[in-house]
């Protein structure tokens, strides 16, 4: 697995050289390697595909500007999530739509820092099938504040590592662990509340 | 065995445990119910959340960006800022002016009167160039004045400390000289290297 994602680094830096010097079928290879993460990515913050698909295409032409600026020893993915990011989070701030920052505490249990094993929501497993999981899922995402979203999409809806996501958000590592644990039990429990 | 954290149980499910972890909460799920349950809830909603479909992306969605790239500026490399092309131009010619002042330590001749032949040839040479570069020109000759006067200083050092050290020691000065030189110049590029990579991020 180290092999390939180092195989697949050096590829990606292969064809963003080959983009910089004019070659646009590179770039269109780079669009074909991460249009799939990027849109689950937007499709999930912003919960209208249409939308999602339009936000996408702007982002992917703000790398294809910012080539010129990405340096080959970062991953070109970290780099490439880092627009995406900055992407909604002026959306955000243009549409003035509240959200929540990544450094301000949740009110939650235990003030959501460690949840012990006492445990009083219904099991999912046992209450509902697999599809109907996803449903709730992607459902409660809606009410998940954005910024909780963002890092449990990335862990795992597209499978960034823990390391990745830090690099992005230029957070420390074990915040965000904790981010994305918070994430995933106020979506947990979300999810006995979805209709 | 004490029960174990829902925190712990999610560090286990995404394999973000070391061995010794791992088989405690293997064994401890094994005798206890209670936490075997919550491990089973938790694997079935992150299976449920890794797999959610992805979102259906148009056959057109990468042409339809081709078509649009010509409407963004191209991207060109990026280029070393000016000032670090300076810096490394002051830093190479203090490591030849420390390799001049050792030859001259070591050969015994005057490092003084070889400067200023240098000088007075790079000057005529220049003088016969075209006008456009006049300013350059003056614009080093007042670099290799001052560089002069530093390695005159310099020399100077050096023809002092030769008074009552051996040729072998004051080579290996003069070694030393330029690789402390080549040294800071790495460490000081290191340095600015990741402060710019601060900035940048």
């Amino acid at each position: 697995m180290p092999e390939a994602r180092a195989s697949s680094q050096h590829e990606d830096q292969e064809l963003v050289r080959r983009s910089l010097r004019g070659d646009k079928e590179a770039f269109e290879m780079i669009i074909h390697r991460y249009q799939q993460p990027v849109v689950n990515y937007i499709g999930r913050m912003v919960r209208e595909r249409e939308m999602a698909l339009d936000f996408s295409q702007e982002i992917f032409l703000k790398v294809y500007a910012s080539l010129g600026s990405y340096r080959p020893q970062y991953k070109f993915s970290t780099w490439l999530f880092k627009i995406a990011s900055n992407f909604m989070i002026d959306h955000w701030r243009k549409k003035k739509l509240p959200t929540t920052s990544i450094d301000q505490s949740f009110d939650y249990e235990d003030d959501g820092r460690r949840l012990q094993v006492a445990d009083e929501a219904p099991s999912v497993g046992r209450q509902y099938e697999l599809k109907e999981i996803r449903g709730r899922i992607e459902a409660g995402l809606d009410r998940l504040p954005p910024a909780f979203r963002e890092l449990f999409v990335w862990r795992h809806v597209d499978g960034l590592s823990y390391e990745e996501m830090a690099e992005i958000k230029k957070l420390p590592l074990g915040t965000v662990k904790n981010r994305v644990f918070q994430a995933k039990e106020m979506l947990r429990r979300l999810l006995g509340e979805t209709p | 065995m004490r029960c174990f954290s829902i925190e712990e149980l999610y560090a286990y499910l995404d394999g973000d445990l070391p061995h010794d972890g791992v088989h405690s909460i293997e064994a401890h799920a094994m005798a206890c119910a209670e936490c075997r349950a919550l491990l089973e809830d938790r694997r079935a909603f992150l299976e449920a959340a890794e797999s959610l479909p992805d979102i259906e992306i148009p056959a057109s969605f990468a042409a339809t960006i081709m078509a649009r790239l010509e409407t963004v500026p191209a991207p060109h490399p990026r280029r070393l800022p000016v000032w670090t092309w300076f810096a490394t131009a002051s830093a190479g010619s203090a490591a030849f002016l420390a390799t001049l002042a050792g030859i001259a330590l070591l050969s015994g001749q005057n490092l003084w009167e070889y400067l200023v032949h240098l000088q007075h040839g790079f000057i005529n040479y220049l003088q016969g160039a075209a006008t456009a570069v006049i300013h350059l020109v003056k614009y080093i000759q007042i670099f290799l004045k001052i560089a002069g006067q530093f390695a005159m200083a310099l020399a100077d050092v050096f023809k002092r400390a030769s008074a009552f050290l051996t040729p072998p020691v004051q080579a290996a000065f003069a070694v030393s000289a330029i690789l402390i030189l080549a040294m800071g110049f790495v460490l000081w590029r290191r340095r600015t290297h990741s402060l710019e990579n601060d900035h940048d991020e």
